[in-house]
Parts: C-alpha cells; structure tokens; sequence
C-alpha cells in the first residue's frame, strides 16, 4: 500500500481508542498547497503537551550525542545539530531510551516530523511553577520573589488563541483555545489584555463533552437570544449613571467582551455538519476506581482526547489545545519500598533511586508512545492535499516542568512534531549547550552536570515565528527578544565551575528575537 | 422612598431602551480596527512542596505582608503584576459554592414542597462550572482561598450560559412545577391572566434571585424574552426567563453602587446591599425572608437592627457552611495524601490490620470539619479549636486509628481516651501522612506557616532530592537531624525552625496512631527494631521564646500563649472574608479581630465582629 493510499480523507479520520471510523465533513480547500501564499494562508495548528517533575536523565531523554555532527558559533558558544534518526529494531523505533515507540506507529517518516531540542533554559530557580513553559514565570511555589512579583505573563497558548493573525478568520472557531490543564494564563480581557492575568480554567471534563462544546447540536436561537438580552443588560449596568468604580467598569466591560466571544461562538458553533458523537467518554474511563493503577486505561482515555483533538484542528473549531498530564500516570505506582506519594518518592528521588526512576521513565515513554505519537500519526492521517497532512500544519511541543534535574529549569526538554506549515524545519536534534560552562549537578544515580545554553524565551519567540505571529503581538524588545518579556537572571543560585556567577552574557540575551538556529524554514 | 427601596432609575432607563438591542460589534472591535486525564492534579508540590530539606539563611516573620523570601539578580523585570488585588476588590463576583447555594435556595424558598427535586434535576450540571482555585496570597503557601479566585475567564462565561439552560429546562420540566414555581396562573386553562402570571413570577423570583427588588422596567425587560405571543405562559417562556435573570450581573456579581445621597469615596452599602453582604458572609447563599424584609423596609440600616440580624445569621446552623470551609482551606485539608493505593512491603507492615477505605482521605478531613463546625456551634472560643479534646469523629476506619469506638453523633462527643490526643495538633489530619515514614519537616511546616502565619524562605534547589527515607537503624527523627542539622551547614537556620515542631508529634506514627517506639522495618517488610521516639524540642513559637516542650500538649499551650495562632486567624479571616489579601491600611481592623480574639471571644462573635467593621458596611469606590 502506497503511503497516500494508507492516508485516510480528512472527512474520514476519527479512528481511535473508540473503535469505529467516525466520519466528518468536508471542509472546502482554502488554498492550493505548495506556493507560498498557499503557506501564509493555510490554518496552523498548535497543541502544548506538559508532564510536572521533569528529572529524565540526559542520556536518556535524548538521542546519542555521537548524532550531532554539525557545529555552529552561535551566540557567544559553539552548539550542535544532527539529524534525528530513528532505530527500528524488533518492532520498535527508538528515538532515544524514552522517545520510543511501535514502529508501526512511530514510522522513520513519522520521525523525520519531530524535532528534539536541548540546552533551552530559564535563568532563574522555579521549583513547581505552573505556565513556566508556555511563558508565565510568576506562577511559581518556592520561587523568587521578585519573579513572582513581575514574571507573570499570559501563556503563549492564550495570545495564539487571541491573535488576530493566527485567527484571521474565527468565523469557524468555536474555542480559541482547548485548556486541559492547568498551565494556561490569560489577562481577564485576553483580547484587549487587559486587567489582572489569571489561570484559564479547564474547558471541559471529558472528551465527549469537549466535543458536545466543539460540535454543540443543541444551540439555537434561544441561547442567542439570551445571550443578546444579557448583553443588553451588562451593558445598561455599564453605561448606566449608578455609582460604579473603575475597577467595576473593567469587569464589566471584560464581561461584555467575553459575551461578544460567547455570541460569536454560537454562531461558529452552529455552521456546518457536526461529525457523530464518540460512544465513549473519557469519563467513563477515569471515573473507574481502578483507573490511577491502571496505565492502559489512562491511554485509552488520552487517546479518546486525541480523538477530539483531531477533530477539532480538523474541522478548525479550535487550532489551539493546552494540557498537563496527572503526574503519577501510565505507572502502576505505587511500587517503591516505602510507599509514600509520587511526588516524595519517585519525582524527588528519582536520581538517587533506581527504583523510582524506572517508574518516572515509564511514565514519560508510555505517555510518548502511547499518547505523543498517537496523536501525531492520527493528525499525520488526515490529509490536506498536495502531500501534505494536518501534522504538517501543526507544531505539538511536549515539554517536562523542570530540567533534567527537578525544580531546575535547566536544559528543559522540547520534543516536537510537526513543521507548522513550513514555519519551522523538522527532523533535527539540536543541542543549544555550551559545554565549556558548566555546574556542578551529578547526584548518587545520575552524575549529570548542568551546562548553560540558551534561553526559554528565544524558544517561545521561535514557536511564534514558527506560527506566523508578527513579533509586534508578542515582543517588548526594549526588554528583550522573543517571549516573555522578562529580561531577568539569577546570580546568587547557580555558580559555574571556576566560580563565575555572571550565567547567560548579552551574546545569549542579544539574540533571543531571533528564531532559533537551524529550526527556520 | 427610602433609600433601601429607591429604583435603579438610570440603569432602568438603560435597560429600558436596551430591550431592543441585538448584535453588535463588541467594545474592542468597536475602538480597534482591527482528575480526569487532563488538568486537575497535574499541579505538584501540594502539601509535600515544602517537605524536601534545604538551607538558607533564614529567620521566619509574621504578620501582614511578610515574606522573607531571598533572591538576587539582575537586570529589570517586567511590568509588575499583581499576584491578587490588594486594594478593594472590583465588582466582586460569587464563588462556585456560594452560586450554587444561592440558586439552590431561591428555587428551594420559591417552591417549598418541590425545590428540591427541582435542584436534583439540575444539580449534576453545577460541576461544569470552573471550580474556585485556592488562591495564596503572593508567597505563601497556606491560607489560600476559593473567594480569593475572582477570575471571570472565558470558560467561566460559556459555563454560565449552559447552566442557566440545564437549570431553566429543567425546572421546567413538569407542570406540577411550574404550578408551584410560577403559579396554578401558568398552567390553569385562563390565558387571559397569563402576562400577569409571568410579570408576578419575575417580581417575585427575580427578588429572591438578583436581591433586590425588580422595578417595572426591569419586570418589562426580563419578560420581554417570553413567548411572541404574550398570552401564553409556555414552559419555553418560563424557562427563557428564567435564563436570562441567571445570567444577569447582579446574580453573578455583588453589584453594589452604595447608597446614592452619600459622598465621597468610600460609601456606606443601601440595606439590600447589605443584606446580600451578610447572608453570603454567614451563609455562603442569598438572603432569606426576614432579611429581604428588613431590606426592603430599610431598617436593616438601623445599628440595633443590624446587628441583631448578625447574631441571628451567626447563630443560624446554615453559618457552619462557611466555617468548615474556611477552616479546610486555611489548613488545605484537600492536600493530604490519600492512603488508599499507597502500598509496599513496609507501608502494610506498618498498617497491619489497618485497611484503608476510598473514604479514608475523605472522614480524615471530615473530622476537622466536624470538629470546627461542632465548636461553632456550641459557642466555642477560637483557642478550642486548637485544644478541644471533643472525639467527634463518626467513621469507623477514623475510629480504628484512634483507637476508640467511633462517636454515635448523639448528644455531646466525648473526650478522647487517649491522653496524647491533646488538640488539633494531634489529630489524624495533622499528625499521618498516610505513607510509610512520618514527615516531621512537613508537620513543622504546617504549623509554622499555617497555624501561626510565619514564613520562611524557599529550600535551595540542590535540597530537592535529599529526602528522609526510613533507615534500619535510625528514628525518622534521627535521619532529619543528620540530614538537616548538622552544625555549620546552610540548612540548620531554616529546618531548627521547622524540624522541632514536627519532632514534638513523632509520637504518632504516619497513620497518626500514637506510638511510644518506632518500629524499624527492612526493605522487605521486616521488623528488625524498635527504638524509642523522642519529643523532646524546642519549638521557637516566637523568636525569642527558647522554651523546650516534649509533648504536643506543652506546644499548643505555648501557642495559646504566644497570641501568634490568634494573629494568624485575624489575618486568614480577613481574607477569607473580603476576598482580598490585607493591606497595611486594614491592619487596625486586624488588630481588633486579633484583640477580640485574645480577649476569649467565642468564634461566633469573632466573625459577626468582622461583619461589623467598617470596612464590611462600606465600600470604596476610588
């Protein structure tokens, strides 16, 4: 069978946990693939993949450094690029000890889509945070106070979801954004960004009601109406001439505005065909006593998730998700000698103790190759024309909390699929360490040093560009390039080796506008 | 007209010639030309984010404000962002319990005999609405509250709407219903007195809903969304309403312009604002009856008759809603480690015939709750939750731990039994940690930063992996004091803070079992010694208080003592009460709880003191 013929129809992709194909409708070609205005106009995708803890050693988070056989001057260091290639062997495609998959679902093909970057950092301590990754630096446990005090900012996901680029047209888009997790923050008008930044909460419980929210049936006029008599009403409160402060005035008018988003909404939700609704719910699955123990469980409701997912980058009702993964998952923890909680006995000893390693590795493979790469080659199945798929359009970025040490930022992984529309090269492994400056880090299992590279906010900054966002939508560059605009370092917690406290020197910072080497198009 | 009863005329007029509004471009478009699988626990640290071991030069504050966390850097931030709001909260809006009840209530007040039924027909939709997140103020840990997350996000907004379609289909789903909800007018064969049928239910339920009374013109606008044909009250028309009075701002928000003659910038709230004041104070829900009564009468605004009304709202079994949850959030009762799942060869030699329940975590919790409830409601001073003895749990697996026959619920609880049980500090939900080895850091965090609201700096992240694990040959105490406390390291100036507070209770095993040795337990499960525990510390309660105590009944009186645990509920109920972490200008207000407290004050009249301040009768417009 030919690789396009193995292809499903866009209209005919909804394969998964839940059984049957699920057909969808056809939406009309917007563009003819292959020019570059065809590029600039095809609708970009972006899915944010989050695990707490992080702590997977280096050498088993990423490929062989013997694949890393180009160097480049860059910024201050010398840092290295490889192609990523991937081993199939027995059945299975390794990546690297955690990056594994069935190679009949993690294909060379499939590999030549992801990207693995290391040496990316936020230059300062962060212990348990929450939006680190997507750009929010203040929502932090233990952390700086002064980081705290000035590091929040609304997550990338959010100003994608609000940027009038990357929604040029929302007359099809019935959510911004899909926030699964808890690592989405957004001003209380995310549209104007304007008022105090908050965490966006979830927006659904389950699959099926997410997909109830995306294909909703059952709006119609009397929703509308009720919507355009409640605006009526904000609005009379707002303009009215009863005592109001301007702190009230804000909150009505951030109130009126997600009003006007909530009529759009069903206007959006209300065109075109919905796809049949899944059997099954994810709740149905995590309601069952014996889900936390049960990792084969968990991938079936992820994967009712993926399901979803696809349907709605598909059919363009929501181009942006946001997630965070249950800590303890695809484990059948507990299982160290003492018992006790995840985050005690396995996260925080996982690099003094082999036991609670292994559980954290597992955790990490299983939700990469049941879940990372499950999406992956179901959006890679939907074909877009001209060759290309819906992963082609996408960028998924799966991260960890922390680096290869818990609670540091440093040297945090970025595992990839998809090239956003040609935005950004794929099928790369790219270590942007320096590794003349390092600190000391190795712990009794582990003996990894920590080695400086470049930072968090040149990789945000390259996601955007990635997606086409005009850097006027997300850059301060009086403060400094790329995202967030947090020119800020710590020099009183980390110490290189020799002594030098100064970690990350202007060449590193000056070029953080830039989109990150070797990843453009 | 009285200023209680006065019509919000200019809105009226607004509304009024809004009743035709249809879509628009909204404001920005207008002035620019342009536990599932997913989420919920996915956030760590919890209870144990403060367990792992660390150093720094350290000295723990207290008091409004502190935070003696060290950093050094360089470079400027960003724009500053406040973590919450300190200055008067704007446009505060309901939490999700406090919806909840009050929509609850209003169908349950408006149809006596099938209110309930109404609400279990909608009841399950309530949980897609975005829960409260507890929110810390800025640096700390503990003290965090639902009221304190005032976020309307996007998802807060669609969630509205589709509640108030469950809930409006829902009522009106069977006609005996809506006979008793709207009227026998709505469903008798007359369609002559239809409009009046549903003009009066606006009134009336519109009333009980949005808390103040509805004018004609607002009757006229949420009637307007009725049927086309105004002579019929269809159950479509009915449930319209009903959708758009759930939708409004003054159910959602605490709408208060204060009252209108008044000037300056800080006002003094018209009755019914002040009625809905304190009925989600006291209650977590609307106003009832007497309340809307003497609002609408305006006399609420009479000292005498306010007052009298805080004591009755205090004395009102419904005020034990908001106490137990002000007290679960204040000690994050939610954070402990759920016992069931955990397991090993130690963890079950160590529970022996102990099994715990999926209701184990639960009942841990429940008994505080109960507990705090129970002294609320006998009158109880602040300092009894901390020395109360009372046995109030009624859960059997509790009750296992504790050694003692569970309580029948019947009359007054008894006492324990055990004489180490010797307060809140020795009850399960303080003391286990439902694993294998106790958390001596953890304890001493606890009841340093949350019982006494005193913070300490954050663990260096080199601590993060030295955790305590149990050893063949050492207490658990033993292993904290060679990991923590040894002379001339970094770590001794934080955990002589922490550690001795938890050492105190080391004679209660992980299940909160009292102990006199610690069993020692190899890899494999097996006992290979016993040693006795030590309690002997000196706790620090304040700086300079040097004092040794051996027993967590010589720490609670120490912190009886000290006044620090009554400085702390001043602070935390503060918050908990306006939504907003304090201010150096509330700092007279916090004096006087504090004060109120210190001077033997019942719990009762600590809060109805909160609801007599100024700033609770007022609000600043700046």
């Amino acid at each position: 069978m030919s690789r396009s013929s193995s292809r499903l129809h866009r209209r005919w992709f909804l394969a998964g946990a839940g059984g049957a194909l699920l057909p969808l409708p056809l939406l009309g070609s917007l563009f003819s693939p292959g020019t570059s205005e065809a590029q600039a106009l095809r609708e970009k995708c972006f899915g944010f993949f989050y695990q707490p803890h992080g702590n997977a050693y280096q050498r088993d988070m990423y490929p062989s450094q013997a694949t890393l056989t180009n160097t480049m001057a860059y910024a201050g260091h010398t840092i290295r690029n490889g192609a990523l290639v991937g081993n199939d062997s027995a059945g299975e495609m390794r990546v690297s000890e955690v990056l594994r998959a069935p190679s009949t679902r993690l294909s060379q093909a499939l590999v030549a889509k992801m990207n693995v970057l290391m040496g990316l950092d936020v230059p300062f301590y962060q212990s348990h945070n929450t939006g680190m990754a997507l750009g929010n630096f203040g929502d932090n446990q233990q952390g700086i106070k002064s980081v705290v005090a000035n590091g929040r900012r609304p997550t990338l996901d959010q100003i994608l979801a609000w940027s009038p680029t990357f929604y040029s047209d929302a007359s099809r888009v019935v959510n911004r954004s899909v926030v699964l997790g808890d690592q989405s923050f957004a001003h209380a008008n995310p549209k104007t960004r304007v008022g105090p930044i908050e965490m966006v909460g979830k927006t659904a419980q389950g699959s099926r009601d997410l997909f109830d929210q995306l294909f909703n049936t059952t709006t119609g006029p009397r929703e509308k109406l009720l919507i355009d008599k409640t605006l009526a009403n904000y609005t009379a409160l707002r303009n009215g001439n009863q005592r109001l402060s301007s702190g009230d005035k804000r909150r009505l008018d951030d109130h009126i505005e997600s009003l006007y988003e909530l009529q759009r909404k069903l206007i959006a939700a209300t065109s075109g065909t919905p796809p049949p609704r899944p059997a099954t719910n994810s709740t149905d699955l995590s309601n069952k006593t014996e889900y936390s123990m049960d990792p084969a469980l968990q991938v079936q409701a992820y994967q009712l998730w993926n399901d979803v997912i696809v349907a709605a980058f598909s059919t363009g009702t929501s181009r942006v998700i946001s997630t965070s993964i249950w800590d303890a998952s695809f484990t059948t923890y507990p299982g160290s000698a003492y018992g006790g909680s995840w985050h005690q006995e396995v996260a925080h000893k996982a690099s003094i103790d082999a036991a609670a390693y292994t559980l954290l590795l597992t955790s990490y493979r299983t939700f990469f190759a049941d879940v990372f790469v499950d999406l992956a080659k179901k959006l890679d199945a939907v074909d877009r024309g001209g060759g290309t798929t819906l992963l082609d359009d996408c960028l998924l970025f799966w991260t960890h909390e922390s680096g290869h040490h818990t609670h540091d930022p440093i040297c945090v992984p970025v595992v990839t699929f998809g090239s956003a529309a040609g935005g950004m090269k794929t099928g790369q492994f790219c270590d942007y360490r320096d590794l003349t400056r390092k600190m000391k880090g190795g712990d009794d299992l582990q003996k990894e040093d920590y080695e400086i590279g470049l930072l968090w906010h040149q990789w945000l900054g390259s996601v955007f560009q990635a997606l086409g966002i005009p850097k006027s939508e997300y850059e301060v560059p009086a403060e400094n390039g790329g995202y967030p605009n947090f020119h800020w370092q710590q020099t009183d917690y980390y110490t290189l080796v020799g002594g030098e406290k100064t970690l990350y020197p202007d060449s590193v910072w000056n070029v953080t506008g830039e989109m990150l080497p070797w990843l453009g198009p | 007209m009285s200023l209680a009863t006065r019509p919000r005329l200019t809105r009226l007029l607004t509304l009024a010639a809004a009743l035709a509004v249809s879509c628009q471009p909204s404001p920005s478009e207008r002035t620019r030309s342009g536990e599932a699988p997913y989420g919920g626990a996915s956030s760590v640290g919890g209870a144990n984010a403060g367990a792992s071991v660390g150093g720094a030069d350290a000295s723990f504050g207290g008091g409004t404000g502190s935070g003696t966390a060290s950093s050094g850097g360089s470079g400027s931030g960003g724009a500053p962002q406040p973590v919450v709001d300190s200055a008067e909260l704007p446009l505060r809006r309901l939490s999700r319990v406090q919806m909840r009840n009050a929509l609850d209530d209003a169908f349950r007040l408006a149809a006596p005999a099938q209110g309930a039924n109404m609400v279990s027909a909608y009841d399950w939709q309530i949980g897609f609405y975005p829960a409260d997140r507890l929110t810390n103020a800025s640096g700390e840990k503990h003290g965090g509250y639902g009221r304190l997350d005032q976020s309307v996000q996007q998802s807060h907004v669609d969630a509205l709407l589709e509640l108030a379609n469950i809930v409006s289909t829902s009522v009106t789903s069977q006609p005996a219903w809506i006979t008793e909800l709207v009227g026998a007018c709505a469903t008798d064969a007359n369609a002559t007195n239809d409009v009046t049928c549903l003009r009066d239910f606006v009134s009336r339920f519109g009333r009980i809903l949005l808390r103040h009374p509805l004018g004609s013109t607002e009757v006229d606008f949420y009637t307007s969304v009725s049927d086309p044909n105004p002579n019929t009250v269809s159950a479509e028309s009915i449930g319209k309403v009903l959708g758009l009075l759930i939708l409004a701002p003054d159910f959602l928000y605490f709408v208060e312009h204060g009252q209108a003659t008044a000037l300056g910038d800080v006002i003094p709230l018209t009755a019914h604002e002040l009625a809905a004041r304190l009925s989600f104070h006291f209650w977590q829900s609307g106003p009832d009856a007497e309340l809307n009564s003497l609002a609408d009468a305006g006399t609420l605004l009479d000292d005498a008759t306010f007052n009298a009304q805080v004591a009755r709202l205090a004395a009102d079994p419904k005020a034990e809603s908001a106490v137990r949850e002000f007290f679960g959030e204040w000690l994050r009762l939610e954070e402990l480690e759920n016992p069931l799942g955990q397991g090993g060869a130690v963890w079950d030699a160590l529970r022996g015939t102990f099994t715990p329940t999926l209701d184990t975590k639960k009942n841990t919790v429940a008994e505080i709750l109960d507990l705090v409830a129970y002294l609320y409601r006998n009158n109880a001073k602040l300092s009894d939750v901390l020395t109360s003895r009372a046995y109030v749990t009624q859960a059997n697996d509790i009750a296992e731990l504790y050694g003692q026959p569970a309580w029948n619920g019947q009359g007054t609880p008894p006492e324990f039994q055990d004489p180490a049980r010797a307060g809140l500090l020795t009850r399960i939900a303080l003391v286990a940690s439902y694993s294998a080895n106790t958390r001596p850091i953890m304890k001493g965090f606890r009841v340093r930063n949350a019982l006494l609201c005193q913070t300490l700096p954050p663990p260096p992240p080199s601590a993060m992996n030295a955790t305590v694990d149990l050893a063949p040959d050492l207490t658990t105490r033993e292993v904290v004091e060679r990991l923590t406390e040894t002379p001339g390291t970094a770590c001794l100036a934080c955990h002589r803070q922490l550690n001795p507070l938890g050492y105190l209770t080391e004679n209660f095993d992980p299940l909160g079992r009292t102990r006199a040795t610690q069993k020692l337990y190899d890899s494999a499960g097996m006992l290979i010694a016993e040693k006795a525990v030590n309690t002997q510390a000196a706790p620090l309660v304040t700086p300079n208080d040097m004092a040794q105590a051996s027993s967590a009944a010589e720490l609670t009186a120490q912190i009886v003592a000290s006044g620090e645990f009554e400085r702390c509920f001043s602070q935390q109920y503060f918050r908990y009460t306006f939504g907003r972490v304090d201010k150096p200008a509330d700092t007279p207000v916090l004096e006087g709880i504090q004060a109120t407290a210190v001077a033997g004050s019942t719990l009762r009249e600590l809060l109805s003191k909160v609801a007599t301040t100024t700033n609770f009768k007022t609000r600043d417009f700046r």
